[in-house]
C-alpha cells in the first residue's frame, strides 16, 4: 500500500515521458489529431497528483477518526535493502507526517499549475500539428516538457518518501538525491532572460552547498551507525534503535553538528543560506514553489522527526545558541527584505525569515510550540508558495522582476491586488490565518521557559512583517498618469485578467489557510502522538551527565 | 577446479588472436568488416564462456565446501568478509593485534600449503605461475567487457571513417594486450608478472603509435617509453631485494614470509616500497601522473577507456593482491607511502580537472583522483574486512561508468567530426541522440557519486571504510574532491540537456544518421546503443539494489577463500 502510493507520481512521470514519445513519433507520422494526445505528460501529471492527493485525504480522515477512538495510526513497509550493513527499506507513515505529506502534495499540485511553459505547450502542439517541417524541433520540446514533468514528479516522490522514512541510509540516499531533479528544474527550466550556462553559474552555489552538506551528514550517519556497531555489535541504520545507542555526550554534540549542518543549510539558516537566494533568483516560478514547498518543508520536519529524538542532550545544550542564530537570522533577513528589488528575492528572503522563526519554535521544548510550530510550517509553505505564484503573475503582466517597475497593479489587472493584499496581511499575521494560530501557539508555549527569546521572536516577526509592506503597497497605487501616461492608456484601455484556473487555485489556498487557522483541531489530533513521545524523550534528556562510552 | 577459472579467458582471448592474425597475415584481401565481426562475436563468446564457466566453478565449490566450513571451526581468512572476524580485527589493543596477526600467521600458511598441494593435474602445472579465485575472476570478467566495447566502438569508428587495414591491426594488438593483462590478473609469480608488464608496456606502445590514434607525435612515445622503463627497473629492484630477504617469488611464499615478521628489515621495507612505488608509477598515481594524463588527453578517447578498462584495472588487481594476501600496511612506512599518495592523488586530480576546458582533460584529471580513491580500501583492510567488497564495487562502478562516458563522447565526438573534444560539441547531445545522452549522464552521474547510480553506492563503502579506520585525513581529501568533482560534473551533465539545434542543423545530422545507418552492419543492430544502454542500466539497477552485487562477491568470495 504505502510503498505504491510512494511510487505513484514517480511512475506517472514516467508513463508521461512514454507517451509523449508515442504523441511525437505519431506527430511525425500522421499530422492529425490522435486520441494520444489527450495523454499528454501535463495531464497524467496532474491526474496522478489527484489521485494521490484523494488516498491522503481519505487516509487524513481514517486516522482522524481512529485517532479519537483511542487507537493509533500506522502504514509502514518493510524491505531487506543491503543486508551486509542491516539497512532496510523502510518506511512508516504515521499520522504527523500524514499532514506534511498531505501539505507536499498540494504544494506540488500549485506548482504544477504554476508552471512556466503553460501558455506555449497548447500553441506547441497546434503548431506541430499544422507545420511539417518543425517536427523534429517540437519533438524536442514536447520531451523536454514531459521531462520537467518527470523532475518535479519525481521530487514529489522522493520528499514524501524522505518524510516517511525510517532508515538512515535510506533518508542519507533521499536527501541526497533530491537534488538531482532540483538540479535539471532550476537550470533547464529556470528564469527566462539568462541563457542555460548562466543558470549553471547560479545553481551551482545550490548543488554544491547541498552536496557538501550531504556528505558531512554521510560522515555523521555512519560515524554515529559505526558507533552503535562497536557497542551493540549490531549493523543498524534503523533511527528507532540508534535513539537508544548509548553515547558519550562529546560524540554526541560532533554528530549533531554533522546533521545540523545539512539540515540548516537546507532551511536556510544564517551563514548557509547564499544558494537560497540565488536557486530562488534563477529558478522559475515552478521551481520557487517546489524549493519552499518541498525543500525547506521536509528539512524543517527533519528536525522535527531525526535531530530531536537522536540527540536530546546534545539539543539541551545546543538549545541557546541554535536559538540566537535562528533569532539572528530572522532579523537579518527581515532586515534584508527591504533593500530588495527583485520581487523573487523578496519573497525569498521572507520564507527565509519565517523558517528560521519556525527552528527557533521547535527549539523552545514545549509541547504547544512544537504544535505551533507544525501549524505554521503548514501556513506558511501554502502562503509563500501563494505569494511565488503572485510573483509569477507580476511577471507575467509587466515583463520585468524589478519591483519599482510594478505600479497601479489596481488598475491594470482585476481582482489580484486583493488576493495579493490578503497574501500580503496573512503572512504578516492577520487573526484567524494559520500562521497567527501557528503563532500565537508557539508564543504561548514559549513564553514561561524563554520569555526573552520570545520578545525578540515577536520584534523579529513585526519588522518582517512592517517590511513586506513597505515593499509591496506602492505596488497598488502608483499613479498611472506619472510617467509614460499616455502610451499606458493606450495600450491598456482594459483591465486584464487572471486566468480562471489561477485565480480558483489562488482562493482555494485562501480558504484552506484560513480553515487551517480557524479550525487547527485536526492537525493537533494527528500530530499528538508522536510530538507527545518526542517530548518526553527530550525531557528525559540529560546534558550534565556524560552517559555510556564510545 | 579452479584451472576452468582462468583457462577459459585466457584460451578464448588466444583463439581470438589466432583468427585474427589469420586474417591478419594470410586474407588480406578480406574485408575489414569481417574480422571486425568475427572480434566481436569472439570476444561475446569468450566473455559467456567465461561468466558460465565461473557460475559452474562456483555453484560447485558451494554444494562441496559449505559442509566443510560449517564443520571446522578455522573459517577465518584474511582479506575476506566473515562476520566472526570483525571484532578481532576492529580492536585497538595491542594484545588483540598480536593475536590477530597470530591467526593470520596460521592462516597464510596454511593457505599457502593448501594452494601448492591443490589436486588438479592442471593446477599443478600452472600452480607456480597462475592461480583463479572469485576476486581475479571479478576482475578478469571486468576486462573482458571493457576490452569488448572496445572492439566494438573501433570498429564502428573505422567504418565511420572509412579506414580498412588500420583496423584489424588494431584489433589484433588490442586481443594481444587483453591477453597479458588476463595473465597478469591470475598471476601469482614475481618474475612472470615482470615480464607480463613488460609485455603490456610493449604492447600498449604498438597502440599508441598507430595511426587511427591522433597523436602521432614522437613526444608521447618517448615520455611513454621512459616512464615505463623506469617503473620496471624500480620494479624489478623491488622484487631483487624481496627475494634476498625472502628467498621467494611467489605470492603465497611472500604472504607466508610477510605475515610471520612482526617487523620487517629495512632491505624488505626497502623492496615493498619500490614494488609498489612501480606499480604506481604504471598506475601513475601523482608524482608519477605526467605521462598518464598526458597519454589520455592525447589518445584517442576509445584507446584511453582501454588504458583505463583493461590496462589499469589490470594492473590495480596486481597491486591489490600483494595488500590482501599479508599485512603488510601495518608497517608504519609503508603507510605513509599508501596514504600520502591517495591524498595528493585525490585533491590534485580533482582541483587540476576543475581548471580544464576541454572534456577530455577534465576525464583524464577526474579519472586520476578516482583511481586515488581505489587506495583507501587498501589501507583500510589493516582495521576490517570490507574493504574486499569497497574494491569490487568501486572498481566495478568505474569500469561501466568509463564505458558509458567513454564511449558516448568518442562516438559523439566522431559523429560530428570535431577534434578538438570541446564542451561545446556536446551541447544538446540529448535532443541529438536520447539514449546516447541518457547513458552518458547516468555515466557521469555515476562518477560524480549521486545516489541512484552504483557511485554512490561506491562511495558510501568507501566512506565506511575511512571512517571505521579512523582516517580522517582521508575524510577531508573525500568531502573536499567530492565537492568540487560535483562542480564539474554536473556542468557537463547540464550541457547535455540544453538544446541549442538550428531546423537546419538538425536535418543535416538526420540525413547523415540515416545514410550511415543504411550502409553498416554494426550500426543497423545498433549494438552501440545496446552496449551503451546495458551498461548505464547496470550502472542504475546495481545502484538501487546492491545486495545483488554484494551477494554476488560474498558468494564467490566465501567459497574461495574456505580452507
Amino acid at each position: 500500500m504505502l510503498i505504491v502510493f510512494v511510487l505513484f507520481s514517480i511512475t506517472a512521470g514516467l508513463v508521461g515521458l512514454l507517451f509523449d514519445y508515442k504523441i511525437s513519433t505519431l506527430l511525425i507520422s500522421a499530422n492529425k489529431k490522435s486520441r494520444w494526445s489527450y495523454f499528454s505528460s501535463f495531464n497524467i501529471a496532474i491526474t496522478a497528483l489527484t489521485i494521490n492527493l484523494i488516498m491522503i485525504i481519505y487516509c487524513c480522515f481514517d486516522a482522524f477518526f481512529t485517532i479519537r477512538q483511542g487507537g493509533v495510526w500506522l502504514l509502514s513497509t518493510d524491505y531487506s535493502w543491503i543486508s551486509t550493513f542491516g539497512i532496510h527499506f523502510k518506511l512508516t507513515l504515521d499520522s504527523m507526517s500524514l499532514i506534511i505529506t498531505l501539505l507536499v502534495n498540494l504544494i506540488t499540485l500549485i506548482a504544477l499549475l504554476f508552471r512556466v511553459d503553460k501558455k506555449n505547450e497548447k500553441s506547441e502542439l497546434n503548431v506541430a500539428k499544422s507545420k511539417k517541417n518543425s517536427n523534429a524541433i517540437n519533438k524536442n520540446r514536447l520531451l523536454n516538457q514531459s521531462l520537467f514533468y518527470l523532475s518535479i514528479l519525481s521530487i514529489n516522490t522522493f520528499v514524501c518518501a524522505l518524510l516517511m522514512v525510517d532508515d538512515m541510509f535510506l533518508f542519507l540516499f533521499l536527501w541526497e538525491v533530491i537534488a538531482i531533479p532540483f538540479y535539471f528544474l532550476i537550470s533547464l527550466w529556470g528564469r527566462r532572460d539568462a541563457t542555460a550556462i548562466n543558470r549553471f553559474y547560479g545553481v551551482r552555489k545550490f548543488i554544491m552547498y547541498t552536496h557538501l552538506s550531504s556528505m558531512i551528514l554521510m560522515i555523521g550517519i555512519l560515524s554515529l551507525v559505526f558507533i552503535n556497531w562497536n557497542i551493540t555489535g549490531m549493523w543498524t541504520f534503523d533511527y528507532k534503535l540508534l535513539m537508544n545507542a548509548p553515547i558519550s555526550l562529546d560524540t554526541e554534540l560532533f554528530l549533531m553538528i554533522t546533521f545540523l549542518v545539512a539540515f540548516f543549510v537546507r532551511i536556510p539558516i544564517f551563514p548557509l543560506h547564499a544558494w537560497f537566494i540565488e536557486a530562488h533568483r534563477e529558478s522559475s516560478v515552478a521551481g520557487s514553489i517546489m524549493i519552499t514547498g518541498l525543500l525547506t518543508t521536509s528539512a524543517i520536519y527533519g528536525l522535527i522527526k531525526f535531530i530531536l529524538p537522536l540527540f536530546p542532550n546534545g539539543t539541551l545544550l545546543a538549545q541557546p545558541y541554535i536559538m540566537t542564530l535562528s533569532l539572528f537570522t530572522l532579523f537579518y533577513s527581515a532586515c534584508c527584505c527591504f533593500k530588495q528589488t527583485d520581487i523573487k528575492q523578496l519573497i525569498a528572503y521572507v520564507s527565509m525569515a519565517l523558517n528560521a522563526l519556525m527552528v527557533s519554535a521547535i527549539y523552545c521544548h514545549s509541547f504547544l510550540s512544537l504544535q505551533g510550530a507544525l501549524i505554521m510550517l503548514i501556513g506558511t509553505s501554502l502562503s509563500i508558495s501563494a505569494l511565488f505564484a503572485i510573483s509569477g503573475l507580476l511577471i507575467g503582466f509587466y515583463s520585468t522582476r524589478h519591483m519599482d517597475k510594478f505600479v497601479a497593479l489596481k488598475a491594470k489587472v482585476k481582482y489580484l491586488s486583493t488576493i495579493l493584499t490578503m497574501f500580503i496581511v496573512i503572512v504578516a499575521g492577520l487573526p484567524g490565518s494559520a500562521i497567527f494560530t501557528g503563532f500565537v501557539l508557539i508564543a504561548l508555549g514559549g513564553f514561561i521557559d524563554y520569555s526573552f527569546d520570545m520578545m525578540l521572536m515577536l520584534f523579529g516577526f513585526l519588522i518582517l512583517s512592517y517590511a513586506l509592506i513597505v515593499r509591496l503597497y506602492p505596488i497598488f497605487y502608483g499613479d498611472v498618469t506619472d510617467e509614460n501616461s499616455i502610451d499606458d492608456k493606450l495600450s491598456y484601455p482594459t483591465k486584464k485578467q487572471v486566468p480562471i484556473v489561477e485565480l480558483v487555485s489562488l482562493f482555494s489556498i485562501l480558504l484552506l489557510l484560513f480553515s487551517v487557522g480557524i479550525y487547527p483541531q485536526w492537525i493537533c489530533v494527528l500530530s499528538d502522538h508522536a510530538l507527545n513521545a518526542l517530548q518526553t524523550i527530550i525531557s528525559e534528556g540529560q546534558p550534565d551527565k556524560i552517559i555510556g562510552e564510545g | 577446479m579452479s584451472a576452468i577459472l582462468f583457462s577459459v579467458p585466457i584460451l578464448g582471448v588466444f583463439f581470438c588472436i589466432i583468427i585474427c592474425s589469420i586474417g591478419l597475415f594470410f586474407f588480406r584481401s578480406l574485408l575489414s568488416k569481417w574480422i571486425n565481426l568475427v572480434t566481436v562475436v569472439g570476444l561475446v563468446f569468450v566473455f559467456i564462456s567465461t561468466s558460465l564457466s565461473g557460475y559452474f566453478v562456483f555453484s560447485q565449490l558451494q554444494n562441496t565446501k559449505l559442509t566443510i566450513a560449517k564443520s571446522s571451526p578455522r573459517t577465518i581468512s584474511f582479506g575476506v568478509f566473515n562476520p566472526n572476524m570483525i571484532h578481532a580485527f576492529n580492536s585497538s589493543s595491542n594484545d588483540e593485534i598480536a593475536n590477530v596477526s597470530e591467526q593470520i600467521r596460521l592462516l597464510s600458511s596454511t593457505q599457502a600449503i593448501s594452494s601448492l598441494k591443490t589436486d588438479s593435474d592442471l593446477n599443478s602445472f600452472f600452480g607456480h605461475y597462475l592461480e583463479a579465485d572469485g576476486y581475479r575472476f571479478i576482475f578478469s570478467l571486468l576486462i573482458l567487457f571493457s576490452a569488448l566495447v572496445v572492439t566494438v566502438v573501433m570498429g564502428y569508428l573505422s567504418e565511420l571513417n572509412q579506414q580498412k587495414k588500420d583496423v584489424t591491426f588494431l584489433h589484433f594488438f588490442i586481443l594481444l594486450t587483453t591477453l597479458s593483462a588476463l595473465l597478469i590478473v591470475f598471476c601469482v609469480h614475481l618474475m612472470l608478472l615482470y615480464f607480463l608488464i613488460e609485455l603490456i608496456a610493449l604492447q600498449s606502445m604498438a597502440l599508441i603509435v598507430n595511426k587511427q590514434n591522433r597523436s602521432g607525435n614522437i613526444a608521447i612515445i618517448i615520455k611513454y617509453w621512459v616512464t615505463s622503463v623506469v617503473s620496471s627497473g624500480l620494479f624489478l629492484l623491488g622484487i631483487a631485494f624481496c627475494y634476498s630477504v625472502t628467498k621467494e617469488l611467489s605470492f603465497s611464499g611472500l604472504s607466508f614470509y610477510f605475515s610471520n615478521e612482526l617487523s620487517f628489515s629495512n632491505s624488505a621495507q626497502l623492496g615493498l616500497c619500490l614494488i609498489i612505488i612501480g606499480f604506481l608509477t604504471k598506475l601513475g598515481f601523482v608524482p608519477f601522473h605526467f605521462c598518464r594524463t598526458y597519454l589520455s588527453i592525447s589518445q584517442s578517447s576509445i584507446l584511453t577507456l582501454f588504458t583505463l578498462g583493461v590496462t589499469q584495472v589490470a594492473l590495480y588487481c596486481s597491486l591489490s593482491q600483494l595488500f590482501l594476501i599479508s599485512p603488510i600496511v601495518n608497517n608504519e612506512k609503508i603507510k605513509f607511502l599508501m596514504i600520502s599518495i591517495a591524498v595528493i592523488t585525490i585533491l590534485y586530480g580533482n582541483v587540476m580537472a576543475f581548471y580544464q576546458k576541454n572534456i577530455k582533460e577534465i576525464l583524464a584529471y577526474s579519472s586520476l583522483s578516482l583511481f586515488g580513491y581505489l587506495l583507501v580500501p587498501l589501507i583500510a583492510i589493516q582495521y576490517k574486512t570490507y574493504a574486499l567488497e569497497t574494491i569490487l564495487l568501486v572498481i566495478t562502478s568505474y569500469v561501466l561508468s568509463f564505458v558509458c562516458v567513454y564511449s558516448g563522447i568518442s562516438l559523439q565526438i566522431n559523429e560530428k567530426n570535431k577534434k578538438k573534444y570541446s564542451l561545446d560539441d556536446f551541447k544538446g547531445l540529448f535532443g541529438d541522440n536520447k539514449l546516447r545522452g541518457i547513458a552518458l549522464s547516468v555515466g557521469l552521474l555515476s562518477l560524480a557519486s549521486f545516489p541512484l547510480t552504483l557511485g554512490f553506492m561506491g562511495r558510501f563503502y568507501l566512506i565506511m571504510d575511512a571512517v571505521t579506520s579512523d582516517m580522517w585525513f582521508f575524510l577531508l581529501a573525500i568531502l573536499l574532491s567530492t565537492v568540487i568533482g560535483v562542480y564539474f560534473y554536473l556542468r557537463l551533465v547540464i550541457l547535455l540537456f540544453i538544446p541549442e539545434k538550428t531546423e537546419q542543423q538538425e536535418k543535416r545530422t538526420i540525413k547523415r544518421k540515416v545514410a550511415f545507418y543504411q550502409s553498416n552492419i554494426l550500426a543497423k543492430y545498433k549494438i552501440l546503443d545496446v552496449i551503451l544502454i546495458l551498461s548505464s542500466a547496470m550502472l542504475l539497477i546495481f545502484g538501487l539494489m546492491p545486495d545483488l552485487l554484494i551477494k554476488m562477491l560474498y558468494v564467490i568470495n566465501v567459497n574461495n577463500f574456505i580452507g
